[in-house]
């Protein structure tokens, strides 16, 4: 696929007048998804107090394939949690979707967690007494009650990611890397926007990783965004862009130009402008 | 969510760890059994209460001699022992002048053994009493006759079904002879069985031989020594007969204390409330057991929503609210209380049905005995639920997350 021709063919023209310019600095002025300003996580008080997270700038837009590297103990899983809404920073300012994460009540932060953001952990998290359907379904469950058509849906995804035959299995008779595309699924079921991976091949051989990655690509690739923790550096390879991390700040901000990911991030976010404008000329009429 | 959602997922997990949940329903099973079958039993003892009032002896006045009784009610307490008594032939002469021949049946108490050839029973009671007692009490022959007032002098008995099955076999007993403190009767009649919770009649009348008044003279040396005098009065009229009696007797009595008139229904009247103190009692002991079951249950829950933490991180992290969470756990803790309260519910009845067998005690299926029996069981599971489910609700999802890295 060539896709740097299509990428100029949207991304060139948009620099081409003034009026132009002036649609791309609109829309550069539009809000990232993700949007983090002096982020900071303590730990504890006192004599005891640890710094997670020291005032961290980021900025994500949608359609990136993140992926956040560093020694252990940086920040990086904390950093997931605070962008997943599943902590709380100590100061800063997120913001998701435009949206203040600090003045979203919990149960807003549930429904956003359960319909924009998907979870892949290291460890799978599976319900261990639930089905792998089930597991799958759980956040349909949560959001649409319940529904043979989620069932359905679930089953569809699973089919998708190669386990169909595996549906009615409990997890723990699944392999490692089969659990991980369970998790993936699960991540998928209410479509997120987001998927936040913390080390999604941390546990699985590399095939298996190979697997898991390669499905990560195939989501990225609809348009979704990625954030993915990881030690390994051969996975930089599926990314667009990578972070370094280093005592809760951002030490190097690289953009993979090369990769493949990045071309496709690139296109993707050019549609997305092609789109904003189109629509900006529509509402001035 | 919907509360469907939320039942079925606490279903699930109930149902994932089946052998705590069956031992934690089986708390409140007991629990409920208890409660349930003190309810029931009770009131089958009030239903049988009223039947007996309402069908037989709505209108019966007893006489009985009070003793030392300031209110005269001890009389009718069923822990009565004492039977001296102050009633005198006069008495039941005057009695029998207010109400009319034929209502009227003196009682006359007579211990002692009652033997048949080989068997012979101890403390036996032997009422004299005259031909009118049956038709008074309401008692039923089984098989043969009452004796009447002309043939009072012949050497006959009537007795109660179970002296009679104990005594003799029941089907060949007419015409046989026992012995009532070494005379000889012969058997002219068998009693159905009374099964009467009042003892109006002042004796067991399953347990007790009737005789005669002049034959139950010989054994007191010609006094007639009468326990009580059991009147039947006009439907309706109890209370005047029970007044007009009271006058009379005041005239030869001048102590209050020696005698003591009461219409059957006050009895019954006595005796439900002894029962309903007898029940209070029960229910406050079977509380217990039922509050034991409900800290059972928070146990279990406590112990489940600590083992489940990071279930609730799992399933906060993909999208469940505080909420939902709570709702399930209270849910579970809802699902297993409401079970034990059908479960203990129906082995109640099962119990009961079985006492109905041998005591034919009437069973009770009234509305209040099943909201008592589901509905305490719901608001236990809602009491001890609800901590440990607002826990489970709390859990910070990244520590949830964190455990057992």
């Amino acid at each position: 696929m060539t896709t740097t021709s299509e990428n100029s063919l949207f991304a060139i023209p948009t620099r081409q007048s003034d009026s132009k310019v002036f649609y791309a600095t609109m829309i550069s002025n539009a809000s990232p998804v993700i949007d983090l300003r002096g982020i900071e996580k303590h730990f504890g008080y006192g004599d005891t107090q640890t710094v997670a997270l020291a005032g961290l700038d980021l900025v994500i837009e949608r359609g990136e394939f993140v992926a956040i590297m560093g020694p252990s103990g940086c920040g990086k899983t904390t950093l997931l949690n605070i962008i997943g809404l599943l902590d709380q920073p100590t100061g800063g300012e997120y913001r998701l979707n435009s949206r203040n994460a600090a003045k979203l009540p919990s149960g807003r932060k549930a429904k956003i967690r359960n319909r924009e953001i998907g979870f892949i952990f290291q460890n799978f998290n599976l319900i261990p007494k639930l089905t792998v359907i089930d597991n799958v379904a759980l956040p349909l469950t949560y959001s649409r009650g319940l529904n043979y058509k989620h069932q359905e849906k679930a089953s569809k995804i699973l089919t998708a990611l190669g386990l169909h035959s595996r549906e009615y299995y409990m997890p723990y008779q699944l392999s490692g890397g089969q659990m991980q595309r369970v998790a993936i699924a699960r991540a998928l079921a209410n479509e997120p926007s987001i998927i936040l991976a913390d080390e999604p091949t941390g546990n699985l051989d590399s095939k298996n990783s190979e697997i898991i990655m390669d499905e990560l690509t195939r989501i990225h690739r609809e348009g979704n965004t990625i954030l993915m923790v990881t030690h390994n550096p051969e996975l930089l390879s599926y990314a667009s862009r990578v972070i370094h991390m280093k005592d809760g700040q951002i030490d190097r901000d690289i953009e993979l130009v090369d990769n493949k990911a990045y071309a496709t991030t690139s296109k993707f976010k050019s549609r997305r402008k092609e789109s904003r404008k189109r629509n900006w000329i529509r509402r001035r009429k | 969510m919907t509360l469907f959602v939320g039942f079925t997922l606490a279903n699930r997990s109930l149902r994932a760890h089946r052998a705590r949940t069956i031992l934690t329903i089986l708390g409140v099973v007991i629990g409920v059994f208890i409660v349930s079958i003190v309810l029931i039993t009770s009131a089958g003892l009030h239903r049988s209460i009223d039947d007996q009032t309402n069908k037989l002896h709505s209108d019966l006045v007893v006489v009985r001699s009070a003793g030392d009784s300031t209110t005269g009610m001890e009389a009718f307490s069923p822990l009565r022992v004492a039977n001296a008594t102050t009633l005198t032939a006069l008495d039941l002469e005057k009695v029998t002048k207010v109400a009319g021949d034929g209502n009227v049946a003196p009682m006359m108490f007579l211990g002692g053994s009652v033997g048949s050839g080989q068997d012979k029973f101890d403390n036996i009671t032997t009422v004299a009493t005259n031909e009118s007692l049956p038709d008074i009490l309401g008692i039923k022959l089984q098989s043969g006759n009452w004796f009447s007032n002309k043939e009072s002098k012949r050497a006959w008995v009537v007795l109660g079904s179970k002296l009679a099955s104990g005594l003799l076999d029941t089907n060949q007993a007419m015409g046989q002879y026992v012995t009532i403190k070494g005379q000889t009767f012969t058997v002219i009649g068998i009693l159905e069985s009374a099964n009467q919770p009042i003892s109006l009649a002042g004796v067991d009348v399953d347990k007790a031989a009737f005789i005669s008044m002049d034959n139950g003279i010989q054994f007191t040396g010609g006094t007639r020594q009468i326990g009580q005098i059991v009147v039947k009065a006009k439907s309706g009229k109890s209370e005047a007969m029970e007044r007009s009696i009271t006058a009379t007797l005041k005239v030869t009595h001048s102590d209050d204390g020696e005698f003591a008139v009461r219409r059957s229904s006050e009895v019954a009247g006595s005796m439900a409330g002894w029962l309903t103190t007898i029940t209070t009692v029960a229910l406050i002991f079977a509380s217990i057991s039922l509050l034991v079951g409900g800290i059972g249950i928070m146990n279990i829950m406590l112990v489940s929503v600590t083992e489940r933490i990071r279930e609730i991180g799992i399933r906060k992290a993909v999208g469940a609210t505080k909420r939902q969470i709570l709702e399930q756990f209270l849910l579970e803790a809802l699902i297993m209380t409401f079970t034990g309260g059908i479960v203990g519910l129906l082995l109640a009845y099962g119990a009961s049905y079985l006492i109905n067998l041998q005591f034919s005690l009437p069973m009770v299926f009234s509305w209040w005995i099943f909201a008592v029996g589901l509905g305490v069981p719901v608001i236990v599971g809602l009491l001890f639920g609800l901590w440990p489910a607002i826990r489970a609700a709390r859990q910070d999802p990244i520590v949830a997350l964190r455990q057992y890295h």
